[in-house]
């Protein structure tokens, strides 16, 4: 609650030159009121406290009080949300016009109506640069923009980049899941490799460093020969991170790689098909080892 | 389409050490009429096994159609792809391998 007390300091501190970081009040109406008698005490405050968020509300439409980073962000947000809202109703509203025999869709109307958004988002990323209140917009910019074109597609590679080295201590990194793991795809091998190994060392999150993790061993996964010790290597090193942590999509995907690699690969064996045929007549592919098979998985499209 | 390439090719290798399996993913009233209706001279498991949750193709880890894959006589893997014309090279010369007569080269 705002005091009588509060406001005297308010003049004191005014009055000495002191910078006032929180809204002034009306001259004329502080002494208006603390003229009152003292048997007003309570509306004195209540009517202090009045002017008070009066006035603050009068600054901050105007501009003179500046918003924390996360309200920022809150309306940024919501500003976008607004966007999306009015993009889907205006999207719906066109096909329903084409549906009735109205105009084609124009193709702008596909458009995404985050576009004009990453600009915004850069921007306040470049504000807070180097700071923790530069992670949301950053995330914000890997999340949205990446499947964008020229500048918002750089600037969402800008972001992760930035996001992976400068904030690789910070969790909110799980976030960016398989860009983690595709370090590849934002960098070129040399750097991919030593920006992993550093988030592999420093993350906190035991997910990102599964992902970093991931990152270095996956082409070796993919691309070694499966007899070769690099592939054993590998093979061990991100299924032992992987049963530690959560992470559902990579793990199936990273076994069934592996599975795919060891039992397809040129020179493997595949299990044997034990089934039906389409007279509903039992067989194996097993029955005719010994002879050249030439399996087709076909249907009649 | 495949088939006129597989029917003269299960032709070709009558009496030796080859045999072309299908594994079909269409339901089985599609699958019957389309061995009917394209004379398919070769056997087909179901894709789709009764009570089973998982099809052949989920076990083979093969998510592409039409997929070929070349088996030797040791059932090892010497083909996995899409490409009939490799395939069908690569199984001549396994079969010529395995019985001693010459590999046939399409188009001669």
């Amino acid at each position: 609650m705002f005091s009588v007390r509060h406001s005297k300091e308010f003049f004191k501190r005014r009055a000495s030159g002191i910078e006032i970081s929180y809204p002034r009040i009306p001259d004329l109406m502080i002494r208006r009121v603390l003229d009152l008698p003292v048997r007003h005490a309570t509306m004195k405050a209540k009517l202090i406290t009045l002017f008070f968020v009066t006035s603050l509300c009068v600054q901050v439409a105007s501009g003179q009080v500046e918003e924390s980073p996360d309200q920022k962000y809150e309306d940024l947000i919501a500003e976008v949300e607004v966007a999306n809202q009015a993009w889907k109703a205006r999207l719906a509203a066109l096909r329903e016009a084409e549906k009735n025999g109205g105009a084609s869709i124009p193709a702008d109307a596909f458009q995404s109506p985050l576009i004009p958004f990453v600009a915004k988002f850069d921007t306040a990323a470049k504000t807070y640069a180097g700071t923790p209140d530069a992670i949301p917009y950053l995330t914000w910019l890997a999340q949205n923009a990446l499947p964008m074109v020229g500048d918002q597609r750089k600037a969402a590679k800008d972001a992760v980049r930035t996001l992976v080295t400068t904030h690789r201590k910070s969790p909110s990194l799980e976030k960016l899941e398989w860009m983690v793991g595709r370090l590849d795809y934002f960098y070129d091998e040399k750097q991919a490799l030593e920006v992993g190994l550093q988030l592999e060392k420093e993350s906190p999150s035991s997910k990102v460093r599964a992902y970093a993790t991931f990152s270095r061993v996956g082409a070796t996964i993919n691309k070694a020969p499966v007899d070769s010790d690099d592939f054993r290597k590998a093979k061990s090193e991100i299924l032992t991170v992987l049963e530690g942590v959560e992470i559902k999509d990579l793990a199936s995907s990273v076994k069934t790689r592996i599975e795919m690699r060891e039992n397809f690969s040129l020179g493997m064996s595949p299990p044997d098909i034990v089934g039906v045929d389409l007279d509903g007549a039992e067989f194996a592919l097993s029955d005719y080892k010994g002879k050249v098979l030439f399996i087709d998985f076909w249907g009649d499209w | 389409m495949l088939y006129p390439h597989e029917r003269s090719l299960v032709d070709e290798m009558k009496n030796r050490p080859f045999a072309l399996i299908g594994v079909n993913s269409d339901d089985l009233d599609r699958a019957q009429a389309a061995v009917r209706k394209n004379e398919i001279n070769w056997r087909s498991f179901q894709n789709k096994r009764k009570g089973s949750e998982s099809s052949i193709s989920d076990d083979w880890l093969l998510y592409t159609w039409p997929t070929i894959v070349v088996l030797d006589e040791e059932f090892k893997v010497r083909y996995r792809g899409g490409d009939c014309d490799e395939a069908t090279a690569i199984a001549r010369r396994l079969v010529s391998e395995l019985d001693g007569k010459p590999a046939e080269v399409d188009g001669q």
